[in-house]
């Protein structure tokens, strides 16, 4: 058997790898662009403590999957450094539907830390993010707010802490969406899955070339190199 | 079937290449928007030549690509798209005539992939438009590394001449470009010294004449470096910084972008050792101290840093762009197969795309400046102030508006102002005037949007006699 006839079998599993690595761009989409919802990067408030009372952000997400949310606590001079913090998802309905925890000594002071959740939600929909801590020692953190009007995100309507409602307040929280691919971006990622088949296919030809080279010169006893 | 393409149509796709590139780069400068470094070329222009040379001389870059600016000033005036059209032009230089010469030295595969590269590494497409010295830095430390190569090859003064003229052209554009030229410069003298030591005399009188055209400005940069030395805006060089190198010069917005370069430049290099292995030695060598100037240009400004104070940041590694294209149109034309270089051909085209893309949105949907604009012309009327609050973003405000139009915000006495009505453009920068502090001096504010240029956000207040 001759390497000749084995050449369209690795052909065949390139391109069949080739078009299933399309298939899983599009439509599968496993790798989704990523939008961060626009807010003002300031803050002048602080709720007071989210230990045994809860601030919670009411919100209507812009698409339909978020990966992570950024939450920005006080930590109080590094007292409140403690314990665990609990993003807590709740429906229209105040149905809890997801919880996240996150190691509050992980989180930044006064900045937002991103907090993945993975979360499929509905565009358009009303949903509650509840932050609360849990197991915090002496002090739990608080939670920065600032006036909504003006500064966003656009996703945020009313902000309570605990059943108490604030007037003209939105929690320093960013969303960051996964949202599907558009079409050059698609090309940009099936033209680098053709490209990658096209240098694996041309790279196992020459190594059959140099193969067949190399048995012709054993045949011929080594006569034929130069 | 063997397709051959005839001489012409070579030519022709090296034009439609350059020309696509070209109109994509026209097509983003139908924009108002200037950021801080542009305002100040902006305002650097509005000088004659002698006013040019000593607003540069106390900043901190070189002078010659406000003087190239300025001349193109007098044939089509000083608007903004003019001024952006400026930064365009070395691109246009680098993809006709750079890539005749890399066609007749390394090939019509090479030429091609370098005009294909050149425009689409990601942060090139941004600074093509930007009314600063990068795209010309790129232009002349490209154009030096080119004619190098010719001078090592053919020896004729002509192609030294090239050299002195684009080092000291670059040495005159910006200061990290300076620092690319003199190590282009130092390779030569290695390649010379192990292989034609007769050509040695050439390449010191090329230094000798490229630093006595550089002589004038010395005592300048003198000052500058002194000045720098003092007191300069750039931040510590952390491990942090260091790896945003990569995403800031090949990142895109999707996922990998930067990881799809780092592994187009490892298999450039792979090529360029295998190369040097398969007695192409020279084209090999040359490739890889392409990729070594940026290298060392970054390694100098992290030294330089550490030394004097942070004076490097990842956008002077611009300048040396046009190189990285290079060695990878050098290296990676040698072993594309037809199949492999047409896919990388239509991989790049693609990748062009989506940069495109992301620059129209960069520079038409990301800011809000047409609608600032249109919200201020709508509403200021004759006896309104604009009023700012960040005094470092003044040399923005002056392209849009004069100082009798706007004033700082610290500036303005509540107790004693005339004004009807103030519009006040709040950035995060100072305390925005609270209700309460307002109210004590007979004010009241009302909050109109969020608003902003370019870089530059803030919210728009209609600060009122209550």
């Amino acid at each position: 058997m001759t390497w000749k006839t084995k050449q369209p079998i690795y052909r065949y599993v390139i391109l069949f790898c080739v078009a299933a690595g399309w298939l899983l761009i599009w439509p599968a989409g496993v790798i989704k662009d990523e939008k961060i919802s626009r807010t003002a990067a300031d803050y002048s408030m602080n709720t007071g403590p989210v230990g045994e009372v809860a601030a919670i952000q009411e919100f209507i997400p812009q698409y339909d999957e978020i990966k992570s949310v950024g939450v920005d606590i006080g930590k109080l001079d590094g007292q409140a450094n403690q314990g665990t913090l609990y993003l807590h998802f709740f429906d229209e309905g105040l149905q809890e539907f997801a919880s996240y925890p996150q190691k509050i000594s992980e989180m930044k002071d006064g900045e937002l830390t991103d907090i993945v959740v993975n979360l499929k939600l509905k565009a358009g929909a009303r949903y509650y993010v509840s932050v609360q801590c849990e197991d915090f020692g002496d002090m739990p953190p608080v939670l920065h707010y600032r006036s909504l009007s003006g500064n966003g995100p656009l996703e945020n309507q009313h902000f309570y802490y605990g059943p108490v409602v604030i007037e003209d307040a939105s929690a320093n929280i960013r969303y960051i969406y996964k949202i599907p691919l558009t079409i050059p971006q698609i090309l940009f990622y099936d033209s680098l899955i053709l490209l990658i088949g096209v240098v694996v296919a041309d790279l196992i030809k020459h190594r059959h070339m140099g193969r067949e080279e190399n048995e012709q010169f054993d045949e011929a006893g080594g006569e034929n190199r130069k | 079937m063997k397709i051959k393409i005839t001489q012409k149509q070579k030519k022709g796709m090296l034009a439609v290449s350059a020309l696509f590139f070209m109109l994509a780069y026209i097509s983003l400068c139908f924009n108002n928007n200037i950021w801080t470094d542009e305002a100040f070329t902006v305002e650097l222009l509005q000088s004659d030549f002698r006013g040019i040379l000593h607003g540069t001389a106390s900043d901190v870059h070189p002078p010659l690509y406000y003087l190239i600016a300025k001349c193109f000033t007098f044939v089509f005036g000083s608007s903004l798209l003019s001024l952006k059209v400026v930064s365009i032009v070395p691109m246009a230089l680098c993809m006709t005539w750079g890539a005749g010469i890399v066609w007749k030295r390394f090939g019509f595969h090479a030429a091609l992939l370098f005009n294909l590269l050149l425009g689409v590494i990601p942060c090139t497409m941004e600074y093509a438009v930007q009314v600063r010295m990068y795209s010309w830095a790129i232009f002349f430390v490209t154009f030096m590394a080119l004619w190098s190569y010719e001078a090592y090859e053919e020896g004729k003064w002509r192609y030294y001449a090239g050299v002195i003229l684009t080092s000291a052209a670059c040495a005159y554009t910006h200061y990290f470009a300076f620092v690319s030229a003199i190590l282009i410069y130092g390779f030569l003298f290695l390649a010379l010294v192990f292989t034609k030591k007769k050509e040695l005399l050439k390449w010191l009188v090329s230094v000798a004449a490229s630093l006595f055209l550089f002589a004038p400005w010395m005592p300048y940069m003198r000052l500058q470096v002194k000045g720098v030395s003092r007191n300069y805006w750039i931040e510590e060089i952390t491990g942090e910084t260091v790896k945003e190198f990569f995403p800031f010069l090949f990142g895109m917005d999707i996922p990998w972008t930067s990881a799809v370069w780092v592994l187009l430049l490892l298999t450039g290099i792979v090529c360029a050792l295998c190369m040097i292995a398969q007695r192409e030695k020279k084209a090999g060598i040359y490739a890889l101290l392409l990729v070594l100037v940026p290298v060392c240009t970054a390694l100098t400004g992290i030294a330089a840093s550490a030394l004097l104070r942070p004076v490097f940041i990842v956008r002077y590694l611009l300048p040396c762009m046009g190189l990285v294209a290079l060695f990878l149109a050098v290296s990676l034309s040698r072993y594309a197969g037809r199949a492999v270089y047409c896919a990388l051909l239509l991989f790049l085209f693609c990748a062009g795309l989506v940069d495109y893309g992301q620059s129209v949105y960069r520079e038409y949907e990301w800011t809000h400046t047409e609608e600032t604009e249109n919200f201020l012309k709508e509403h200021v009327g004759e006896n309104d102030i604009i009023a700012y609050n960040y005094e470092s973003y003044k040399f923005i405000y002056d392209y849009y508006w004069d100082d009798s139009q706007k004033v700082l915000w610290q500036d303005v006495d509540l107790d004693t102002d005339r004004h009807d009505t103030i519009w006040l453009l709040d950035t995060i920068y100072w305390p925005a005037p609270t209700d309460e502090y307002l109210a004590a001096h007979g004010w009241k504010r009302t909050f109109m949007g969020n608003y902003g240029i370019e870089h530059n956000d803030f919210k728009i207040y209609e600060i009122t006699r209550k």
